[in-house]
C-alpha cells in the first residue's frame, strides 16, 4: 500500500495547491515537527501533545495579538476582547495563524492533502472534520499535529486571558459576559480535541500490535501515540505470556501466528468495512468488487468499502460521515 | 476503552447536533456590545460588533446561548419557512425516484431552533408538523428504497448499478450504496442496520477461501 501512495505520477494528477501554502512547504521541519515531538514530560496530557521545539512556533506566538501584550491587565482586556480598529496587523496575524493549520499532513508524498479549499474554514471545522475522518473509519488516519498545536495554542490564550480579566475587579459586565462566551466556546474545543484524541486512543490500543509491525502506520502517528502503542502491546504480551502463555507448550506461545485459514493474530484494521463519504472534489469513477463502476461526482454521498476510497479519504477530496 | 463502543464508527445524535451548532446563523441583537474574539472566528477572528437593530453573524451555538439569556432575536434561515417547507414536501412527494437535496444540517438545525428560539419562527407548530411530515416522506421513501427485489419501488439510490439481482439498492455484493440527497443524520440512523445488511451480503457472496486476515468484525 504505501507503494501506491509513493508512486510518482501520482502527483502529476493531483491539482497545485495556492502559492500562500507553497512557502511553508520549503520549511523542512515545518511538517514533521509535531511527530517529531519528545516523548512525556510531567507537564499535563494536553501539554504533552504539543510539540517541544517546532521552528513555527516562535514566530507565530510572538504574531499574535495576545502575546504582543504582556502589559498591564487592561491593555490584554483592550486587544483580547474588543479587537481594537487596526484590523491591519491582527487580520495578518489570524492569516498566519490559520496557515499554519493544516500541514501535518505532510508525509508519504501525500502534499495536496488539502486539495479542496472549504468556504468559511477554520481551525475548530478543520478539527470536527478531522475528528470525523477519525471516527468514520476503522484504519488510522494521519496524526494532525499542527492543526492540534495551533488549536491548543489558542485555546490556552484563551484560557489565559481568561483567567486574567476574571480576577481582575476592573473587568466591566460587558466584558464578563464576552467572557462568558468565550469560556463555552473553549470548552467546546476542548471538548472537541478530547473526542479527537480518545477515539485515537481506541484505534491505537485496539491495533497496537499491528502498529509495531508497520512501519507506514507509525508514521502516521505522533511520537507519543506510538511510545503507547509500542509499550501496551509490550504490557499486554507480557500479561499473556505470565498469565496464560507460559504453561502451554513452546508452539503455541506465538502472538503473530497466522492459522491455516489465513486469519492472523494480530488484529489490524478491516479496509473492507464500508464507510459514509461526502464527494467534494471529482474522483472519477471506482471499479466495484463485481465489475461495475460507481462514479464519485462531487456532492454526492456514498456508503463504500473503505479500500476502494481510501487515496481519496487520505487526500481530503472526500469527507468522511 | 478509550471510546465507547456504540461511538465507533458512527457518530451520535448529540455530536452531531455539536457539529450542526458550528453553523453560521444570523441574529439581532437586543444588546449593544464591540466585538468578541474566538477562535472559530476566521478569518476575522472575531464576531460582532453587536449593535441593535443590525444583524450580526455568529456560529449556532453561540446565537442559542444569546437566546436563552434573551439577549437577542434569531433570524430564521431562508429554507425554515411554511412556503419553503410546503415546496419540499411537495417536491419530495413528486420525485419518487431520488432525493430533495437538503441543508446539510437541516434537522439539527431545524430542531435547536424548534426547541430553544421558537418565538423567532412565524407559525413554529405548522413548521414543526411540516417538518414531521416531511421527515416521514423521507423515512418511508429510505425504507421502501432498501426493499430487495423490488424494482417498480422507487429505490435509495439512482444509481446504474443495479445489478438486477436480489440486492435491491446495493450492489457489488452489498458493499456499496449510494446515499446522495440524504443528510449526515438520516443516515446515521439507519447506519448499524446497513452495516449489518452489508456484512451479512458479504459473507453470503464471499468465497470461503478468498478472506483476508486479522479481519476486526463487529
Amino acid at each position: 500500500m504505501p507503494s501506491f501512495f509513493d508512486s510518482d505520477d501520482e502527483d502529476a494528477s493531483i491539482p497545485t495547491r495556492p502559492s500562500g501554502r507553497r512557502d511553508r512547504d520549503s520549511l523542512p521541519n515545518h511538517a514533521s515537527s509535531s511527530r517529531t515531538s519528545s516523548p512525556p514530560s510531567s507537564s499535563s496530557f494536553l501539554d504533552r501533545l504539543r510539540s517541544t521545539a517546532t521552528p513555527n512556533r516562535t514566530n507565530r506566538s510572538s504574531s499574535t495579538a495576545f502575546t504582543t501584550l504582556d502589559g498591564s491587565s487592561t491593555g490584554i482586556k483592550r486587544y483580547d476582547l474588543e479587537d481594537v480598529d487596526e484590523e491591519g496587523p491582527s487580520n495578518v496575524n489570524i492569516n498566519g495563524l490559520d496557515l499554519g493549520g493544516r500541514d501535518g499532513e505532510l508525509g508519504e508524498g501525500l502534499e495536496d492533502f488539502e486539495a479542496y479549499q472549504f468556504e468559511d474554514d477554520n481551525d475548530v471545522k478543520q478539527l470536527i472534520r478531522a475528528w470525523m475522518r477519525e471516527r468514520g473509519t476503522r484504519d488510522i488516519m494521519l496524526w494532525e499535529g499542527e492543526l492540534l498545536d495551533t488549536v491548543l495554542h489558542k485555546v490556552e490564550q484563551q484560557g489565559s486571558m481568561l483567567e486574567l480579566l476574571r480576577s481582575d475587579p476592573k473587568t466591566s459586565e460587558e466584558e464578563h459576559f464576552k467572557l462568558q462566551l468565550v469560556s463555552t466556546e473553549v470548552e467546546r474545543v476542548k471538548y472537541l480535541i478530547r473526542s479527537y484524541l480518545r477515539c485515537r486512543i481506541d484505534k491505537v490500543e485496539r491495533y497496537s500490535h499491528h502498529i509495531t509491525l508497520e512501519p507506514e502506520v507509525q508514521s502516521r502517528l505522533s511520537e507519543l501515540e506510538l511510545h503507547h502503542a509500542r509499550q501496551y502491546t509490550n504490557l499486554l504480551h507480557q500479561h499473556f505470556s505470565s498469565s496464560v502463555l507460559n504453561s502451554l507448550p513452546e508452539w503455541l506461545r506465538r502472538m503473530d501466528d497466522v492459522g491455516n485459514d489465513g486469519t492472523s493474530m494480530v488484529r489490524q484494521p478491516n479496509k473492507e468495512i464500508p464507510v459514509l463519504i461526502h464527494v467534494l472534489k471529482d474522483c472519477g469513477e471506482v471499479v466495484l468488487s463485481d465489475g461495475e463502476r460507481a462514479s464519485l461526482e462531487p456532492e454526492s454521498m456514498h456508503l463504500i468499502k473503505y479500500e476502494l476510497v481510501e487515496r481519496y479519504v487520505r487526500l481530503g477530496w472526500v469527507e468522511v460521515l | 476503552m478509550a471510546l465507547p463502543a456504540e461511538l465507533f464508527l458512527s457518530p451520535s445524535p448529540q455530536e452531531l447536533t455539536f457539529i450542526a451548532e458550528e453553523e453560521l446563523i444570523e441574529i439581532v441583537p437586543s444588546f449593544s456590545m464591540s466585538r468578541v474574539r474566538l477562535i472559530s472566528a476566521s478569518p476575522s477572528g472575531v464576531y460582532g460588533p453587536f449593535q441593535p437593530p443590525s444583524k450580526a453573524v455568529v456560529p449556532l451555538w453561540l446565537a442559542l446561548s444569546l437566546k436563552r439569556k434573551k439577549k437577542c432575536r434569531i433570524i430564521c434561515p431562508e429554507w425554515l419557512t411554511v412556503e419553503n417547507l410546503e415546496q419540499l414536501m411537495q417536491a419530495e412527494k413528486e420525485n419518487s425516484e431520488s432525493f430533495v437535496p437538503l441543508p446539510r444540517h437541516f434537522i439539527e438545525v431545524s430542531k435547536v431552533l424548534l426547541d430553544v428560539a421558537a418565538s423567532d419562527l412565524a407559525s413554529p407548530s405548522e413548521l414543526h408538523s411540516l417538518l414531521l411530515s416531511l421527515r416521514h416522506i423521507r423515512l418511508a421513501k429510505i425504507r421502501t428504497g432498501l426493499r430487495p427485489s423490488n424494482p417498480s419501488l422507487p429505490s435509495a439510490n439512482n444509481a446504474p448499478t443495479q445489478s438486477g439481482a436480489d440486492t435491491g439498492p446495493f450492489s457489488a455484493g452489498g458493499e456499496y450504496l449510494k446515499l446522495t440527497g440524504l443528510t449526515p443524520i438520516e443516515i446515521v440512523e439507519m447506519r448499524s442496520f446497513l452495516g449489518g445488511v452489508m456484512g451479512m451480503m458479504k459473507s453470503l457472496t464471499d468465497k470461503p477461501d478468498g478472506d483476508a486476515g486479522g479481519m476486526d468484525q463487529d
